[in-house]
Formats: C-alpha cells, structure tokens, sequence
C-alpha cells in the first residue's frame, strides 16, 4: 500500500528493549521520514521518543500496543473488545462454577485492559454469586511451560474442582491444556486469545472454547493507510477518541477482533488464516461444520 | 574437589559419613524439609500430599537435568548463559520434525525426533565450547551470543507459531497422564535401587580391604544402608500413592524423573569416579597446574560444553513432551534457574568446587518454594523476589560455611 502511493518503509526491531527503541526511532528521524508507525515495547518508557518525533512535526502512529500520549494516534484492535469476547464465548459455554483466571505478564499494562473487557462480562454474574473465581495466576513472559506448572497447582490446591479457565491468550492456554489433560480434564471450557494454528485446531476437537482473532493483516493496512493520510494532512478516516492509562485524550482508530469458537472456525479458513487440514488435524468425533 | 580438613568430628558428621554425606549436604536437607513442613503448615496440609509431591517431582525435572551439567560448567570456570535459549530452538527443532519432516503417527519418529535434538543440542555445545577453547572468546560473551541466537532462532525456523500436539509416544517422555511407570515397575526399580546401595557398600569394603584402609564399622555400614532403603521406599511409595484421575490406578514414577535420577547418577560418577571429571576439577581449581600435569584443557572445556548441549537437549525433550508443544517462548530465562540451582547447591563460581547431588538439591529447594507459593496463591512478582531473597541467603550462608571450616 506504501509503495503505490510514493512511500519507502523503513523498519527498525527493538527485540524488546525500550531503550535500544528510543536509539532507533532517533535514527530513523536523522534519516528523515514523513510519518512514523510505532510498536511501543512500553508506554511510558517510549514517551521521550513520541516528545521528538512531536519536536520534528512527525505524524506518529502508535500500533497496536498503547503509549500513554494525545500526540500520536493510536491504531490498535479493540482490546477492551478482546476480553470481552473472551468472556462471552466462555459464558456461553457456562455461565457459573469455579473458574480459574490465567493472566498475562504482570508488567504488561495491556493485562489491565483485558480484564476490564472481561469483567463487563462476567462482573454481574459474579456479583450474583454464580461464578467464583477461585485462584488467579499471572504468567511471567506468557510462557506455556510456566502457565503449565501453575495450572497444576491450581488444580491441586482446589483438587480438581475447576469448571472454567480463563486463559489471557492462546500460549498459556497450551500450558493450561497440558495441566488439565494430565487429569483427564481437558475439554472444560478454556479461553485464549490470538487464533493460534495449535488454538485453532483445538477448538475444533473441543478441547478449547474460544480464542479471539485479531487479523494482523488488516492491523497493518489499516496503519499504513492512516500513515499516508496523516503524512498528506488529511483526516484519518474512522477516527475516534480514546482515553489512555493516565485520562489522556488520543485520536485512535480502533478495529474489531473477532471471537472464534467452535461455530464460526470457517471465518479463519476464509481468510486464509489456517487451512481446513491444519484445522480439523486429528478431529474425529464430532466435527464442527467448518470440518464436515 | 573437597577440601580435607581435619577438625573434631561432630555426631552429625558421624551420621552423615554413615549415609555417604557431607554435612553440608546434610545441612541442605535439612532447610528443605523445613520449607516443606512450612509450607505444608501454610496449605493446611495440601503441599505434602502425594500428588503435589509428585507435581513437584515433575516441575523439578528439567531444570534438575541442565543443573547437573551446569555445576561441571562452573567447576571447570566457564559459564553457559544459552541454556534456556537451548531449550526453546532443541523443542521447537523437535516438534517441527515430528509433525513436518518425519509422519507423526510412525512408532519410529519418538526416537528418531529424541536422537536427533540431542545431537542438536550437543553441536551446539561443541561449537560454542570451541569458539571458547581454540578461539579464546570469555564463555559470558559466547553464551551470551548463543542466548540471543538461539532464542531468536527458534522464533525465526517457525515464526513464532506454536506447534502441538505431538507424537504420542513422545509425549509419554513428558510424563502426561500415562508417562508414569505404575506401581510395579516402580517396586522394581526400588529393589533394584536398594540392591545397588548395598553393592555399593559392599564393595567400598571389598576396595579399602584390598588397599589396607582401616575399615568402616558394620554398623556405620548398616546405617547407611538403612538410611538409602528408607529414603528409596519413602520414594516409591509416594509416587504410587498418587493416583491417575478418574481410572485410580496408581501412577508411579514419572519418566522425565527417571530420566533425571539416570542422569544425576551418571554424572556424578562422572565428576567422583571418572578421569574426565577428576580432570575438569582439577582445571577449576587452578587451571595453570591442570596444564603443567598434562592435561588437555581446552578439548577439556569443549568436552564440558558439549556435555551441557547434550543435556540441554535432553531437558528439552522433556519439556517439549511434557508441554506436548514445540513453543519459541520456552525455557526464556531458564538458563538463570539453571545456575541459581547450582549455586544454591554450593557450586562456587570461582571453580573447581561443587557437586552434583548440591545442584539437584538447589533445584528442588527453588521449585519447592515457587510451586508451594503458587499453591498459597501469591502473586507472581513477590514469588520471584522470595527466590532472589533466598539465592543470595543461600550463598552468603555457604560462603560463610566454606570460611568457617577452613579456619
């Protein structure tokens, strides 16, 4: 999309440090550019970066994770959005009983923001005594291998009697699948987040009830098309206000995921996302339609 | 290896002679069953009960294996900071063979897969242990790289999907449902244990007679057996005590812990028994001297270092199995639990000095206290500054030890 309309993209990885992120973009303005898209690795941390890309008149893009400014526009999925389809696909599934809650690393903000999308959910029906959440983990680095030896313990500490869990994404869910398998628990309802070939695949043998999609393609789309807007001063089209950590006002454009569960898997196929093979791999008894 | 001082000996030391311990080891026991009695106090009695030992006994195993290797490690002066980087590229490696090179379904892919990501594993360490022998590269800044590389090259040969399930007779090797022996294989492979204890007694009184060592009295003897039986049925009537969900029939030992008890006990006879061991102590204790005797340290060094990519690739296997899933985010960090594990056990990082069983009681000491305090449900941040508390306490009281008796 860039190079039809007269853009170079120019792209820099910050291998996750917020430091060497500030190096970077601090070059990429010496080399002179016309509008920045930035995938902040912290959102307060990379705020002396937004300051001089502001200084130099740079139209800035924060994608896909949020930066606590009202300088730059934020393009991001709905991520309030996120959990509360996490949530809806579970209630579906069971709307009461002892549910386990697996969370995200504790140092990343976005945790916050999922569980609030969550919560809309699933407040009142806690409020109303029929769900209890009975332990919750945060995930260090979202590791599988982590969430594994957690869940087991869980279920240990409450002796096995867990109806729901309530994974943050689909890699601790792996972790939580492993946990639950080795006591003949796999199939409770199970939540995740990101469309993982592996989610996927085991959503359609039932051994998980919903992730949520976030097609990454139309993420990127959507921001260069922002990028090129912005860089022509013209107004970004599906523009909305967004307020950030700190109450801060943010012009942003926000997309919405899509819930996947065991209904709705040909959305995937469609996209191209995953094939109907990679999909329904293994899948024998009880197929979902997008596997018939 | 030790240092052999003479002073008055203690009735612990007695004890401790009599089941083959040093009172160190002893003294590390003992701070272990009080973190299991205090943590069995504060789950009201969940932490001792047969199924989380038998969690605890399978969380501990991968970072058991890699801790075997990385005492060697650090007695011979080096350091390997890739461990964990290991684990996430050796698994994803594993898991993208079993589904994508070899057919998943074949009774020949579990073992083909398990060879070839122990080959993996161990050309990493040869190459990384050549480019600190011959190249002369500070094995910080080799392993350094070999984090970053690693970690970086198990997102890129799968773009960071992850893959699952796998074989499943590999998973059996993680120790999942059916990864456990059962009760019988496990009676049989505590006689078997206890029948190798009193061996090995016997033949250390065989050894002193024929070099005309005073002789140990039966009753120490007896002691030590005694003690080892005890401690081998207390064991194996654990892990049966546990009980498969649903069906109840008794689970036994689980594989990866197999597989751990097989590789404590090689390498410890390896570091007490074997010239290769003598020799990497002799290097880490003064390097200069290992060379004026003859020995070849650098082939030595790149020895150490591919027995740390085997065994890398051995946890691996372990990890992967028992995730049933081929993940790039695997082991991140792992490579600082590995050495914590070490330390704690009394590997000193100035070389020469540590043991085996030091860095698997290390091990345990440091899962015991992350899975007793997920079970009490504190929060994530406050488990890791108890373990960063307790890894520094663990190495001022051993230095604080090490100076005590050589005074």
């Amino acid at each position: 999309m860039l190079d039809p309309a007269g853009y170079t993209y120019v792209s820099a990885d910050a291998q996750g440090d917020p430091q060497k992120q500030l190096t970077d973009i601090e070059s990429l303005i010496a080399g002179g550019c016309d509008a920045a898209i930035v995938l902040a690795q912290d959102s307060k941390a990379v705020l002396p970066a937004f300051d001089r890309l502001k200084a130099e008149n740079i139209p800035t893009i924060a994608y896909d994770a949020p930066v606590d400014t009202a300088d730059a526009t934020f393009i991001s999925f709905d991520n309030v959005a996120v959990g509360r389809l996490q949530a809806e696909g579970m209630v579906k599934a069971i709307d009461h009983g002892n549910w386990v809650a697996i969370e995200g690393d504790s140092s990343h903000p976005i945790i916050n923001v999922f569980r609030q999308g969550q919560m809309e959910v699933l407040q009142p029906l806690i409020d109303a005594g029929k769900i209890k959440i009975v332990a919750k983990q945060n995930i260090e680095n979202w590791k599988p291998d982590l969430a594994q030896a957690a869940m087991e313990q869980i279920l240990t500490q409450q002796d096995n009697k867990v109806d729901a869990v309530l994974a943050m994404n689909d890699g601790t869910a792996t972790g939580v699948a492993a946990a639950l398998a080795s006591q003949g628990l796999l199939g409770i309802p199970l939540s995740g987040q990101d469309g993982d070939v592996t989610a996927l695949n085991r959503i359609a043998k039932g051994q998980q009830t919903v992730t949520v999609w976030k097609n990454a393609m139309a993420l990127g789309e959507t921001a260069a098309k922002a990028a090129i807007e912005m860089a022509e001063g013209k107004a970004v089209e599906g523009e909305v206000k967004y307020k950030t950590e700190s109450g801060k006002e943010q012009p942003a454009v926000l997309l919405t995921p899509v819930g996947i569960t065991r209904d709705n898997l040909d959305v995937v196929v469609k996209a191209n996302w995953i094939s109907k093979e990679k999909l329904c791999d293994g899948v024998t008894e009880n197929p979902p339609a997008a596997c018939q | 290896m030790a240092v052999a001082t003479v002073r008055p000996r203690s009735f612990s030391d007695n004890i401790a002679q009599a089941a083959g311990l040093d009172a160190r080891l002893l003294a590390m026991l003992g701070i272990l069953v009080l973190i299991w009695l205090g943590f069995d106090f504060l789950t009201s009695g969940i932490f001792l009960t047969a199924r989380n030992l038998f969690n605890l006994s399978l969380q501990v195993s991968v970072v058991g294996i890699m801790a075997c290797g990385m005492v060697l490690v650090i007695v011979a002066r080096q350091i390997d900071l890739s461990v964990g980087s290991q684990l996430g590229f050796i698994g994803v490696f594993g898991a993208l063979l079993q589904t994508e090179i070899l057919p998943i379904a074949d009774p020949n892919t579990w073992w083909l897969a398990c060879i070839a990501m122990i080959v993996v594993g161990t050309i990493i360490g040869v190459v990384q242990g050549v480019l600190v022998a011959y190249a002369g590269i500070p094995s910080f800044v080799v392993t350094l790289g070999g984090l970053l590389f690693f970690r970086n090259a198990a997102y890129q040969i799968n773009e960071g999907r992850t893959i699952s399930p796998l074989n499943e007779t590999f998973q059996l090797l993680g120790g999942g449902i059916n990864g456990s022996i059962g009760a019988t294989w496990s009676w049989v492979f505590g006689i078997a244990a206890i029948a190798g204890v009193v061996l090995v007694v016997l033949r250390g009184r065989q050894r002193r007679r024929g070099h005309g060592v005073a002789q140990r009295t039966p009753l120490t003897d007896a002691i030590t057996i005694g003690v080892w039986s005890a401690l081998i049925i207390a064991f194996v009537m654990t892990m049966n005590a546990y009980q498969q969900p649903k069906t109840g029939i008794a689970m036994g030992i689980p594989i990866p812990v197999l597989i751990l008890i097989g590789v404590a006990l090689a390498m410890s006879v390896i570091a007490k028994k074997h010239r290769f061991g003598r020799h990497v102590f002799a290097m880490g204790g003064s390097p200069e001297s290992a060379e004026l005797a003859g020995i070849d340290t650098r082939l030595l060094t790149v020895k150490v270092l591919a027995l740390m990519g085997f065994l890398c690739g051995l946890a691996s296997i372990v990890i992967t199995a028992r995730l049933n899933a081929g993940a790039s985010a695997t082991g991140t960090m792992t490579e600082l639990n590995v050495i914590a594990a070490a330390v704690i056990g009394g590997t000193s990082l100035a070389g020469g000095i540590g043991t085996i069983y030091g860095g698997i009681l290390g091990a345990l000491i440091m899962q015991s206290l992350e899975s007793g305090m997920i079970l009490m449900g504190v929060p994530t941040p406050m488990q890791k500054m108890v373990l960063a508390v307790v890894l520094v306490l663990a190495v001022w009281i051993d230095m604080a030890y090490r100076r005590r008796q050589a005074t």
